[in-house]
């Protein structure tokens, strides 16, 4: 007996050896990962991961890019809702920009020691959100980013104008509050902390958010400009240096040249309308961005000859589907399935690095020459249309020697196309459209607010029926919100009175 | 021969000498190892014991309990006999009766494990004056399958002590009231009771290892229970059924076996997992496998894989396969399917889903050294289901190609002219004529080719036993350049150091190499995809040596660059899986008593599991590098360690008609698991796939911990063998939840009442009743490190500066508590006309609440997902088995086994009242989803745009995009087999029909027929274009002809899935073997046994719905991505041979 008591006892040491949950706390935490990490390291990847490839439908709809295929690449070509394409910037923006953007901000709104970050995280806040607007209407914003902090799964849309309102008091207001007297910011991947810099982009997008109100709002627009302009508040951009732009490399590269350079190297074009305008205004753009390819359909070193001579370009015209293009008047012809139509420029334009455009000098520029024209600024119209022009073309030089347009030929352009009060309006915003190439979203939300370039509406025959012959003016949510967050989406539904491509955001009358 | 005394007859064969006793001997342990039956670890030949006054019975219950020998007397003889002093000290069992039975009237043989009690001769007996007629009766037991005769089987009459053993010939001799009830028993098989009802000579058969009134199982923590004993469902697989074919995962095997276990092995190579579900899906999780126990510690069987969600990130879509490729069929001793909750509670967390007890064998009953050799061979031949049209060939838009160019972008389309023979510009750049090409399957697919060798050596004394087992596999899959090399080394060891302190020993070592397993349900890079996708006028041979242009760059067949040439896949990728991996366990045992045990026992599952692949450069589809050559290369390396540390007190009292058995343990979990590796872009040097030769790099690391802490105790009372009472209770301290709230307590309770005890006059035609009752609750954690936020950097930086970032898309929840699963079961067990009718049926309910369920979230909240703690899920169902001797013979038996279960479950609540949770999605259409007030599983996708009265609306005649439309679920409600076992002349005869209805399936590669001009749906509209039946905006009738090719296309573009789900349901005849055993013919020579047999696996699919494709190609083992299917492997039929040999 007294062995079998002495086996108890040392079953009931197991047993309190194992029983209690000592050191679980500790065993649930990740050695290899860290829970705090300085909220500075967050803003360079919200920066990058504002750059949302996004061609499906802005560029398609300002018809400057087009593919003619039906399937996984449909979207703005053919004026339909192709779920996966919709979510691009929906989801491209919300998991990973203002996730970040969030913590950041929530982070260091209480600690002066962090002001200018948190000042610099609320501006790009505001770009990330406007597009959003831009594209979807209303979506959510005050509590958007916020699982995680707030515990808020679902949140709730605003209204559009009531977040446009908001986007414009916080620019302006961390705009004032930067300060290059205080906390230093390295994680920056545009102006490597520059404050002075990030005063001008917070104003050349106070512009950019003030101008979209032309249409409804005239006085706020004015006001907003006037601040944005205001040398006390920092001013706007000065030259292409101030240029928001991502400058990818041998490692990031850019998502939609690997797109075009991939998979669908032999399936896109550039639009008929637009190598037909910068063919008509002999625009040295065109030879950095249109090629013809002996064989589109090989990787770029065995595509033979490349043609990039102007005169040979032919835009693909809009309303065909892989079948009906060869019917299409002036049809080039094939190589292969791929098309005898001008594609972009996998030297320049679409190369792998090439670098992505966000907020630019030159339409700054061009949107100073509008606000001239409107009176609301001091200063010449047709000096910021020809700083806006010259800047538009000198950007290029961004995408490599064969984008170095040289200077004399920009002032012959200049000199062939000279500021026309009377046409300012479309003059304007002609050059703004082909200075947002691949600045996608800009190029359409311009567009809809300025009614330029003047496009023909797509004739696609199987079009989405809420479009009627017109344009798209704002994409339907994914469908993956009317799942998850069902019941804000339709209240958002009801407010914006539908969900379809054929609404019109508040600030397009 | 008096006819009128109770006496024990001496029985013939124990007349005969040590020579015949010894070949009994061998017998038995030869029965035993070729029935593969659990038998308790080898008990002493000697034993210690010492009692003042001791009556002999006293005596004969030690040597039960401490040898393991079964007694047979006249109880009222040995009452008589005197009592005395005794004592033994590790004295040889037959020493001690010799001098125990030195003074008695007594004397005694032992015939195996059974000693036979009778009067010494010369002694005359008291006549006892009996008033009931008694038969002289004569009989012989037999193996009901093979008809041998059994050596050695206990008769004894029910309610006496009565009884005697079989001889050498399987006959036996037994004076008994003629209407007297027979308990006929044997080591292995399952224990019958025969009614003599007058007859005077029987023929008893007994069935090995199956249902029976003392079958012995082995229960949670490898406790064993007589089946009568238990209060929950738990059946034992007949070892001899899975014998019918050898997959090199076994596990494919239990398809069909058990009532409610559902068996799926996605056709994945040979390398491939198996999905295993036991009544239902508890959880809204991927994987919802069963609990794999490994002779009391479970094993680690998680899926491996990007085809089941678990790849590294970047990876290809291939099945890596699970953990139970690690076990060798050969070295399984029992499998015990423990269905309900209440019988797996005492496992705790993990055994949510039921468990699947394996026993190894470990030389039980050898004595002597014995060797086994068995091998194995199966070809398996890809089956083709496709029934394309062939009046179309290759082109697009109505036109054949009219040049090499045209052919290599057109190659996946059959929109082009009629078939003419004319030369026309083919994929290999030469001209062929343009006709059908209608092999493409048996083209491409080679003959798999699967050779298992086992050598096991076994041995014994009376200290111990052990068995060693040596196992090679290699196998070759049907897609050329894939095959898998596995080899197993098994020990299973047991050893007496004393009478009362035992150690048991097992370990599992197993080296896998699967060699590019093939990329399934994805398009890039899936030779299937292509394959499957091909103009119907290409002729797979063509490809074959054009597969790459002079620069070494894919020649792609098709403008869409991810239907990669499979030659291209199959000559350029490399995909290298491996697996080292030991598991095992050793067990220390002290009986203090006869009533009280400790046990204390360590058990480790250990792997390294590196893993590397490539995407070779100039395959079509990747981009071109910015600067050196394209293509990835991935190499990462896993660690994996689980550590169980257990013991267990054992107290087993009986008072009386009373019975108490109690046992207390505890056990602690550590699991450890480390990954590493590094992804490479883009390389410097053409073809060198290394981590070095990368231009851009990026190390991968994860790391895991989790520990759980248990206590848990059983107790179960009895009564008179008849009513069993069993409650359990175990405590879980998880430390991957909330420490507030990061235990949990679950009770079972549950009830067997064996009825037919209780009745005084049972009916003839029932031999045996019984009713069980269970209610049990077990709980479950989550992941670890779910509880907080983690950040990252980028292992590069951007222009010089560091990327930071939050490391998950799922927002933590450091709330989160055990989840738990409840559930009741009932069940009624009744074996009928002399136990040729047997039937077991159940019913259960199992409701999982407080789910922890990974949400969907807005993406708007910054996360698609978070963890929460509410979801909730019922599982109703019922199962049942029948199995009937239809006819018995010696020469000519049947038996036949059906077993089905239905199950029906039904998605309660989801967190924050949300009615739908999207699990998983197809690589072109179709979701799978959880919605409150469904059942689990449901496949969605878009309908047609309907108008008011649902009828089709179309734009310009095509169709658009409707709602998200839930077709049905995914998870079928009927599971079942039917299985046959005939003995005709010594041949053995298996058959299995299994069948699963009640499930949909939507079908990615009927979508990619139709629009590819494959299917014969397409011809509709080649001519004059489609003509929709469908109604225009303003409800006008659709006139509107659409070409071909533009109008299928569209159900690409718009992702309307309703003309592609199909009902899944199915009837299989899964497997034919025909076995002899040939034994006989080698009786004189070196061997012991040699057996032959051959099967067919798969033989005919007997029903299906699913257009083009077999409805059990399924590409994914994990429940987030079941009911999509996307162009897997074709399924096979396969023709083994397997010769096994005893030493």
């Amino acid at each position: 007996m007294k062995k079998i008591f002495s086996y108890f006892a040392i079953g009931s040491l197991i047993l309190t050896l194992c029983c209690c949950d000592k050191d679980f706390e500790k065993i649930n935490i990740n050695p290899t990962l860290t829970s705090d990490l300085d909220p500075g390291y967050l803003l360079s990847t919200a920066e990058l991961n504002s750059a949302v490839n996004n061609f499906h439908y802005g560029a398609e709809i300002v018809q400057q890019i087009i593919t003619p295929f039906t399937g996984v690449l449909e979207g703005g070509n053919h004026n339909v809702v192709y779920d996966p394409n919709i979510d691009d910037i929906f989801n491209g923006m919300y998991d990973t920009p203002a996730k970040l953007l969030a913590d950041i901000i929530s982070r260091t709104k209480d600690n002066p020691d962090r002001s200018n970050l948190y000042n610099v995280a609320r501006i790009w806040k505001a770009y990330v959100f406007q597009i959003l607007v831009d594209t979807y209407g209303d979506v959510p914003y005050s509590e958007a980013g916020k699982a995680f902090i707030d515990g808020n799964y679902q949140p709730k849309y605003d209204d559009q104008k009531v977040i446009y309102d908001d986007l414009l008091t916080e620019v302006s207001d961390a705009v004032s509050q930067l300060d290059p007297s205080k906390d230093a910011i390295d994680e920056d991947i545009f102006y490597n902390g520059n404050i002075d810099q990030w005063k001008r982009l917070g104003n050349s997008l106070l512009l950019r958010i003030a101008m979209r109100l032309t249409q409804v709002d005239q006085d706020k627009a004015k006001q907003y400009v006037a601040m944005a302009v205001d040398p006390s508040h920092g001013g706007v951009m000065q030259s292409n240096d101030d240029n928001a732009v991502v400058l990818y490399n041998s490692l990031f590269t850019n998502s939609v040249s690997s797109t075009f350079n991939g998979s669908e190297r032999a399936n896109y074009y550039v639009g008929a309308p637009f190598v037909d305008f910068l063919q008509q205004t002999d625009d040295p753009r065109l030879k950095v961005i249109a090629v013809k390819y002996a064989n589109p359909s090989s990787p770029i070193d065995d595509a033979g000859p490349e043609d990039t001579d102007p005169a040979d370009q032919q835009g693909m015209p809009y309303g065909y589907s892989e079948v009906t293009i060869v019917n299409a008047p002036g049809f080039p012809g094939k190589i292969g399935t791929a098309f005898k139509y001008s594609q972009f420029n996998r030297r320049t334009v679409i190369a792998l690095e090439a670098p992505k455009f966000l907020v630019t000098y030159a339409q700054t520029e061009l949107l100073l020459a509008e606000a001239a024209q409107r009176g609301w600024v001091s200063g010449s119209a047709a000096d910021h249309f020809a700083k806006g022009v010259t800047a538009g073309m000198q950007q290029m030089a961004l995408y490599g020697d064969l984008g170095q347009i040289p200077d004399g030929d920009i002032t012959a352009y200049l000199a062939a196309h000279p500021f026309d009060p009377a046409n300012a309006l479309e003059q304007i915003n002609n050059q703004y459209w082909v200075a947002s190439f691949l600045n996608s979203s800009e190029a359409w939300a311009n567009f809809r607010r300025s009614g330029y370039p003047k496009l023909a509406p797509n004739p696609y025959p199987n079009a989405d029926p809420s479009v009627k012959g017109d344009f798209i003016h704002r994409l339907v949510y994914p469908s993956r919100e009317k799942s998850v967050n069902t019941d804000n989406y339709n209240a958002a539904v009801e407010h914006m009175g539908g969900d379809n491509l054929g609404i019109h955001l508040f600030w397009e009358k | 021969m008096k006819f009128n005394s109770i006496h024990v007859p001496l029985p013939k064969g124990v007349m005969v000498h040590r020579q015949i006793l010894l070949v009994m001997k061998i017998s038995v342990i030869w029965l035993l190892a070729a029935c593969l039956q659990v038998s308790g670890h080898v008990k002493a030949q000697s034993f210690s014991y010492a009692k003042q006054n001791a009556s002999l019975e006293d005596l004969f219950k030690a040597i039960r309990k401490q040898a393991g020998y079964e007694f047979l007397y006249n109880t009222m003889m040995v009452k008589a006999a005197r009592e005395q002093n005794l004592k033994f000290d590790n004295t040889p069992v037959n020493e001690a009766l010799d001098r125990a039975f030195r003074d008695q009237p007594l004397t005694y043989t032992i015939i195996g494990k059974t000693i036979v009690v009778k009067k010494k001769e010369k002694t005359p007996t008291p006549v006892q004056e009996v008033k009931i007629a008694f038969l002289d009766l004569t009989g012989t037991v037999v193996d009901s399958t093979t008809g041998k005769p059994l050596v050695g089987v206990t008769i004894k009459v029910r309610g006496t002590t009565t009884g005697t053993t079989t001889d050498n010939a399987g006959q036996f001799h037994l004076s008994a009231p003629d209407d007297a009830v027979l308990e006929v028993s044997y080591l292995g098989y399952a224990t019958k009771t025969v009614a003599v009802n007058g007859r005077a000579s029987l023929t008893i058969r007994l069935s090995a290892g199956n249902l029976g009134l003392s079958e012995v199982v082995v229960t949670a923590l490898g406790i064993k229970r007589e089946s009568r004993e238990l209060g929950y469902s738990a059946t034992s697989v007949n070892i001899d059924n899975m014998k019918a074919s050898k997959p090199t995962n076994f596990a494919s095997g239990l398809e069909g076996k058990v009532a409610g276990l559902n068996v799926s092995t996605p056709p994945s190579g040979p390398g491939g997992s198996v999905k295993i579900r036991l009544r239902g899906q508890a959880s809204f999780g991927g994987d919802n496998a069963p609990l794999i126990v490994v002779n009391g510690i479970p094993i680690y069987n998680a899926l491996d894989g990007g085809a089941n969600d678990q790849g590294p990130s970047g990876s290809t879509k291939v099945d890596e396969g699970d953990g139970l490729q690690s076990i060798n069929p050969d070295d399984i001793a029992s499998i015990t399917v423990l269905k309900g909750a209440a019988a797996a509670a005492l496992y705790g967390h993990r055994a949510k889903n039921g468990a699947i007890i394996i026993t190894t064998k470990d030389g039980s009953g050898s004595q002597g050294i014995g060797v086994e050799v068995s091998t194995n061979f199966e070809m398996s031949q890809a089956l083709d289901y496709t029934d394309f049209q062939y009046i179309y060939g290759q082109g697009e838009n109505g036109l054949r190609p009219t040049s090499v160019a045209e052919a290599r972008s057109s190659g996946t389309w059959s929109f082009g002219e009629k078939f003419d023979g004319k030369p026309t510009p083919q994929v290999d750049g030469q001209e062929h004529p343009y006709v059908p090409y209608k092999d493409r399957v048996k083209d491409f697919f080679r003959m798999g080719t699967n050779w298992t060798q086992t050598v096991a050596l076994s041995g014994g004394n009376d200290k111990g036993s052990f068995r060693l087992s040596f196992a090679n596999t290699d196998a070759n899959s049907i897609v050329p350049n894939s095959d898998y090399h596995k080899k197993i080394i098994n020990l299973g060891m047991t050893y007496h150091f004393t009478p009362k302190f035992s150690m048991q020993l097992n370990a599992n070592y197993s080296k896998e190499y699967n060699k590019n397993p093939p990329v399934i349900g994805q398009q890039d890079e899936n030779v299937s995809q292509t394959l499957y996708t091909m103009a119907n006028s290409i002729d797979i041979n063509w490809l074959k040596n054009h597969y790459q242009d002079e620069n070494g760059n894919e020649i792609a067949i098709s403008r869409f660059t991810d239907r990669t040439n499979p030659y291209w896949t199959v000559n350029k990728n490399f995909y290298n899986v491996r697996k080292d991996r030991l598991f095992g366990n050793v067990l220390l045992r002290y009986q203090f008593t006869d009533w009280l045990y400790l046990q204390g026992r360590i058990g480790q599952d250990y792997f390294t599991h590196p893993v590397d692949f490539n995407r070779a450069t100039g395959t079509a589809h990747i981009s071109p590098a910015p600067s050196g050559y394209n293509g990835s290369f991935y190499q990462t390396l896993t660690t994996f360690r689980e550590l169980n540390m257990d013991f267990l007190i054992g107290i087993n009292k009986t008072f009386g008609d009373f019975g108490v058995d109690v046992n207390l343990g505890g056990n602690q979990m550590r699991q450890e698991s480390q990954e590493e590796g590094n992804r490479v872009t883009n390389f410097y040097v053409r073809d060198l796939y290394t981590i070095g030769n990368g231009i851009s790099k990026t190390p991968v690391y994860g790391y895991s911990q989790r520990r759980v802490n248990s206590l848990y105790g059983s107790a179960e009372f009895s009564f008179k063998q008849m009513l069993y009472l069993t409650l359990t209770g175990r405590n879980d301290w998880y430390s991957t939840l909330n420490p507030k709230s990061n235990n949990y307590l679950y009770p079972s309770a549950s009830l067997s009442f064996v009825f037919t005890e209780l009745m005084n006059t049972t009916p003839g035609w029932l031999n045996y009743g019984k009713l069980r009752a269970s209610y049990a609750e077990v709980g479950g954690d989550t992941d670890p490190y779910a509880d907080r936020i983690y950040y990252t950097l980028n292992a590069n930086e951007f222009n010089g500066v560091p990327l930071g970032n939050i490391n998950t898309g799922t927002s933590p929840n450091p709330a989160l508590r055990p989840l738990s699963v409840k559930e009741s079961d009932i069940g009624l067990e009744l074996q009928m006309f002399d136990s040729r009718l047997r039937l077991d049926v159940s019913a259960y309910r199992k409701n999982s609440v407080d789910e922890i369920v990974n949400v969907d979230i807005s993406d708007a909240s910054g996360y698609t997902q978070t963890k929460v703690n509410n979801g909730k899920l019922r599982n109703t169902g019922m199962g049942m088995l029948v199995s009937m001797e239809i006819i018995r013979g010696s020469n000519f038996s049947w038996t036949s086994a059906f077993n089905a279960n239905y199950n029906e479950s039904k998605v309660i609540s989801l967190a924050n009242g949300q009615e739908r949770l999207d699990v998983g999605s197809g690589e072109f259409f179709g979701t799978i989803s959880h919605e409150v007030g469904k059942p689990l599983a449901s496949i969605r996708g878009f309908d047609y745009k309907r108008d008011d009265q649902g009828r089709i609306l179309t734009s310009g005649g095509k169709p658009l995009q409707g709602n998200l439309t839930t077709f049905g679920s995914a998870i079928p409600k009927w599971v079942g087999g039917w299985i046959n076992n005939l003995n005709i002349h010594g041949f053995t005869v298996t058959a299995q029909v299994d069948f699963k209805a009640g499930f949909k399936l939507l079908s990615n590669s009927n979508m990619n027929f139709l629009r590819h001009g494959l299917s014969k749906q397409s011809l509709v509209g080649r001519e004059d274009g489609v003509v929709f039946e469908s109604v225009d905006a303003d409800g006008h009738p659709n006139t509107t002809a659409v070409p071909a090719e533009d109008f299928y296309n569209a159900y690409r573009s718009t992702s309307i899935a309703t003309p592609f789900v199909y009902d899944a349901s199915f009837i299989r005849w899964r497997t034919l073997s025909v076995g002899y055993d040939l034994s006989r013919l080698v009786k004189n020579t070196f061997l012991k046994g040699l057996r032959v047999s051959a099967n067919i696996n798969n033989v005919w699919l007997i029903s299906s719905h699913v257009d083009n494709l077999d409805p059990e190609t399924q590409y994914s083992t994990s429940d987030n991505l079941t009911g999509i299917e996307l162009h897997s492997l074709p399924t096979t039929r396969g023709y083994g041979m397997s010769v096994d040999v005893k030493f």
